[in-house]
């Protein structure tokens, strides 16, 4: 059935019901009314959505809902603000639901680099490569290589070799080679520092001097990697 | 042939000399509520031996997994508000996760949180599937999903430098857990977790599922398997596992749901099915903090 209500007293009703967000209500306004909600009702939805002191996936969800639908999109600076708090949240998960389902151009990204790039480092640190790559692939923006690289160097330092692998293959930035040779320096000092104290130390070092050549693919220089011994039945 | 080989090798070790035997609490627990006559108190005396397990027990009764209305303060009134068969569930969580601590992790990249969140949340989703496919009742979908990769802490266990080859291998070579492993083992977490199980005498279906989640033609007992598979894809897609096992994928695509369509002969709406599942997320992460999180006691 077509809602008869029509202008005036017709946005006003819809103002009423989007600031309170009772969004199944609206969604049968809409449908059944021949005239849709003004982009200013709508657009000040979305102001008070953002400005409101909810949770920050709360706000994300209205947005969204409204989004869907309005149909209207919200100003730049109301999306600018909702990718920054989907960045800031554990996995790219809600941006890419906000990305879908607000549907903006990318390019918004290169206008909020610092977040994202706060992002990067976050996820760097915590070994969420899936995520770095996933957020590539989301923003087109490419995380600074003085990111990676300190994530590398983090990695080799705690022995993190699979997050090292991890991060090679989804970014496709290589280790800086001076590191990777700074490293190789280090575990082959500690190697030797340990050969003829602690069997259990140096095999580990030697273990990292080999895993490290595995994975970066980069030869050392000036050091002699001992020959591998054959490996036990089982590892403990 | 050399591949054949390592895996009598691997099986022979596993199953002569280290195969863990299941935890007392849940097998002591198990063989009381067996019984359909037995007291809530006997019940709750058998628990109260073990102090940080009743702790644990009121923490996850009181998360949003397990629909939180009211605080829980005793032990009585979560046996009442869980029912038996939960709180077999979560003992046997409680009871795995103290099992395999991880203390001396050879393996800096290893995050044993990251494990169990998949294994709670496969569980959790499997049951979840069960509730809104509206399946027959069956106990089995939750424990096969909780231990469906049960077989990867005892490659973890005693092969660690084993685990860290098969996880660079997966990432650098694209391939799934099972064939890197198959690669350098010989044999998959599934066959290894499959013996686990039968060595702990869980149901049939519960050992289908946990061998052949991964290639589910080959299985005997479907309607779980399918299950089990369903909601381990979908715990891999929602990020609820080691990142190197996070993919990719259209979950829509899995096999898993033609099988579960055969097996049930129902009609299954897969976006809702998905829906559902998606609105889970939070509260599964949230019980596998508190299953986590230390005890005082």
């Amino acid at each position: 059935m077509t809602n008869q209500a029509s202008g005036p007293a017709l946005q006003q009703k819809y103002k009423e019901i989007i600031n309170e967000k009772r969004f199944t209500e609206l969604a049968k306004l809409v449908e059944s009314s021949k005239e849709k909600p003004a982009d200013y009702i709508v657009r000040m939805g979305y102001k008070n959505y953002m400005e409101e002191p909810q949770g920050k996936k709360v706000k994300l969800f209205y947005i969204m809902k409204l989004k869907e639908i309005a149909g209207i999109n919200p100003e730049k600076n109301i999306i600018k603000e909702a990718c920054e708090i989907s960045l800031n949240m554990d996995s790219p998960e809600i941006l890419e639901a906000l990305i879908k389902r607000v549907g903006f151009d990318k390019s918004i990204f290169k206008e909020i680099q610092p977040a994202v790039q706060k992002t990067y480092t976050d996820y760097v640190a915590d070994g969420k490569f899936v995520d770095v790559s996933k957020l590539i692939e989301l923003t087109d923006v490419i995380p600074s290589e003085d990111i990676i690289q300190k994530g590398y160097e983090g990695y080799l330092e705690e022995a993190k070799f699979i997050s090292f692998a991890g991060l090679k293959k989804r970014t496709n930035i290589p280790p800086d080679p001076d590191m990777v040779q700074s490293m190789y320096r280090k575990y082959h000092f500690n190697y030797l520092k340990y050969k003829n104290l602690s069997t259990e130390q140096s095999t580990e070092w030697l273990e990292r001097l080999k895993k490290l050549m595995r994975i970066s693919k980069i030869e050392p220089q000036g050091i002699t990697i001992e020959e591998e011994e054959p490996l036990p039945e089982h590892d403990n | 042939m050399a591949k054949d080989k390592d895996k009598d090798k691997v099986l022979d070790y596993l199953l002569k000399k280290q195969l863990p035997t299941l935890p007392t609490i849940f097998t002591e627990f198990s063989k009381l509520v067996s019984n359909p006559f037995v007291s809530n108190k006997k019940v709750s005396d058998l628990i109260m031996k073990d102090q940080a397990m009743v702790v644990k027990i009121l923490r996850l009764c009181n998360s949003a997994m397990y629909g939180k209305r009211q605080e829980i303060k005793n032990l009585t009134n979560a046996i009442t508000y869980l029912g038996l068969e939960t709180l077999k569930n979560i003992i046997l969580q409680i009871a795995l996760v103290r099992m395999f601590r991880f203390e001396h992790n050879k393996i800096p990249d290893f995050n044993p949180a990251a494990f169990w969140q998949h294994s709670i949340s496969t569980a959790y989703f499997s049951n979840i599937m069960e509730k809104t496919l509206k399946l027959r009742h069956n106990e089995n979908f939750y424990i096969g999903g909780l231990l469906h990769d049960i077989g990867k802490v005892l490659v973890y266990q005693f092969y660690p430098g084993k685990f860290e080859e098969i996880v660079l291998m997966q990432i650098e070579d694209e391939v799934h857990d099972y064939q890197a492993e198959t690669e350098i083992l010989g044999v998959d977490h599934a066959e290894i977790g499959g013996i686990l199980a039968e060595k702990w005498n869980f149901d049939k279906e519960i050992i289908d599922a946990i061998q052949y989640h991964h290639s589910l033609l080959k299985s005997r007992s479907s309607l779980v398997t399918a299950v089990v598979n369903i909601s381990n894809l979908f715990s891999k897609k929602a990020g609820l596992c080691f990142p190197w096992d996070e993919k990719s994928f259209d979950i829509k695509t899995s096999g898993g749901w033609q099988m579960l369509m055969e097996e049930s002969k129902m009609h299954i709406d897969v976006d809702h099915t998905i829906l559902v599942l998606t609105e889970e997320n939070e509260a599964v992460k949230e019980a596998v903090k508190e299953l986590l999180a230390p005890v005082k006691t």
